[in-house]
């Protein structure tokens, strides 16, 4: 009970964000305008809406942490620094009750975002094509929802971890860089630096499998990867390229099956739920631990 | 009483976000008829009928479809009306209708057809097919002034027309309306929001 008046309260003031609903606006106006411009050369309407779906993910999958590390990495943190930690835990409120229900609270922030991108991108495309293939959106919301929470847990997590501002701005932005610029950028990859520590540092043969499995352990590929789980098999992204038997066309629908277990489109769900819930674990039992004074 | 009217402001931008966001997609951008006379035919005018094209004089289209040619052709290449207002004798093929009937290679070419034009017709907006002299040099024949001058004649006087049902362009205004309204619909939802959630 008191986990929900804790989160209650939370999601009342979040509410008040100018910032928040600002952020709102402008993902809310990317989702229109990409729905807007989406086209495909001799492609069916169905074709074009379920690419522009798979696109939006695209996009989600840069933006969506963003928003949700700057929805949350002041949840516990901030409380902390202002001292309202005090009044919250006067409260017949426990500690557990003030994680979990600061975290639920930011969930549903979050989730609420993305229902806003999703309403208008769905508005515009279905105005514009005249259909909705409901499997493919209903399941990259699903998607992006998950995707969206793995990054608040690590935000409450790290915050909770925190006793000051600077200490979880610094957190949040470490773990933007870490879990999604490495894996963005070409030359700067975590992949890379992988392989060539495995080459060329300890002379070792190449290993697509071993960078592959490396790659994985990023939330932004297991995002990208989920969404092919959700999407027909001619619009599956090819991740692992390098993987891929040199016999099994890359784009074919059995270059995923071919795939060792742990870099399966399905696997992605794992990596998934590792990264929503052991950041939680590592956050709660820190927060536990330390020092309010 | 100042909490009470940002409440009800709130909550009038929200009711119309949901009435902006549901609006568009209940009312769909329809697709319209395309009359596209900017192409140019790719082969002689005998050759024509041969490649799947079909092949209708001027004369023998009916006032809708002689309507419509002209229009395209005043209107820059390209002139479109809604569905239903096309010609009968003209066929209105979709995208995938295209590229369906090209992964076939079949012989049909749907909706492209050349009109022969009249010798003369003052009335007739001149033609818009593209003449290369160059491409008889470049095919090995030589011809003097008068043969590329009576070529050009033969081409200019076989338009092609490639008729087709799309969406209207992106600056159309249909489009551009139901963007506005989801545009709208978004800043209203959360401008209501934060005034139903401030205190």
């Amino acid at each position: 009970m008191s986990t929900l008046a804790v989160a209650r309260k939370d999601f009342r003031t979040v509410r008040r964000s100018r910032t928040l609903w600002t952020v709102a606006i402008f993902l809310g106006f990317v989702a229109a305008l990409l729905a807007y411009v989406s086209s495909g050369y001799n492609q069916t309407p169905t074709e074009v809406v379920r690419q522009l779906f798979v696109s939006l993910a695209r996009v989600l999958a840069i933006l969506l942490p963003i928003v949700a590390l700057v929805a949350s990495y002041l949840a516990i943190a901030g409380e902390r620094e202002s001292g309202g930690i005090k009044f919250l835990l006067s409260l017949p409120n426990t500690r557990r009750d003030v994680f979990l229900g600061k975290l639920a609270s930011r969930l549903g922030v979050i989730a609420g975002a993305v229902l806003v991108i999703y309403l208008a991108a769905v508005s515009v495309a279905v105005a514009r094509h005249g259909v909705f293939p409901a499997g493919v959106i209903l399941g990259t919301l699903l998607v992006t929802v998950g995707y969206g929470w793995t990054f608040v847990s690590i935000a409450v997590s790290l915050s909770a971890a925190a006793a000051v501002r600077s200490r979880a701005i610094a957190n949040a932005l470490a773990s933007y860089v870490v879990l999604v610029m490495l894996y963005v950028f070409p030359f700067v990859q975590v992949p890379t630096m992988v392989r060539w520590v495995h080459t060329t540092f300890l002379g070792a043969d190449r290993s697509p499998n071993l960078y592959n499995a490396v790659e994985y352990t990023s939330p932004y590929v297991a995002y990208r990867k989920a969404t092919n789980l959700v999407v027909p098999g001619d619009m599956r992204q090819v991740i692992f390229r390098s993987s891929v038997p040199e016999d099994v066309a890359p784009g074919s629908a059995n270059a995923n099956e071919v795939l060792p277990l742990y870099l399966t489109d399905e696997f992605s769900l794992v990596v998934i739920a590792f990264w929503f819930v052991v950041p939680l674990l590592g956050g709660y039992w820190l927060f536990e631990r330390s020092d309010l004074e | 009483m100042i909490d009470d009217r940002r409440g009800q402001i709130g909550a009038v931008l929200v009711g119309l976000a949901v009435v902006l966001f549901v609006l568009p997609a209940l009312f769909p951008v329809q697709p319209v008829l395309f009359h596209d006379t900017g192409q140019t035919a790719p082969g002689p005018p005998a050759e024509h009928e041969a490649d799947g094209t079909r092949l209708v004089a001027y004369e023998n289209l009916s006032d809708r479809g002689k309507q419509l040619y002209r229009r395209a052709l005043e209107g820059g290449g390209e002139y479109r009306v809604p569905q239903g207002e096309g010609a009968p004798g003209f066929e209105y093929p979709t995208a995938s209708d295209i590229a369906e009937s090209r992964d076939d290679a079949g012989d049909r070419r749907p909706g492209q057809v050349v009109v022969k034009r009249p010798v003369a017709d003052d009335d007739l907006p001149p033609s818009d097919e593209r003449f290369y002299p160059g491409r008889f040099e470049r095919e090995g024949e030589s011809l003097n002034e008068s043969e590329v001058e009576q070529r050009r004649q033969q081409v200019l006087r076989y338009d092609l027309m490639q008729t087709r049902t799309g969406d209207p362009p992106l600056n159309s205004p249909a489009q551009l309306l139901r963007l506005g309204a989801v545009l709208l619909a978004v800043l209203s939802l959360c401008t209501g929001g934060y005034l139903l959630s401030s205190p």
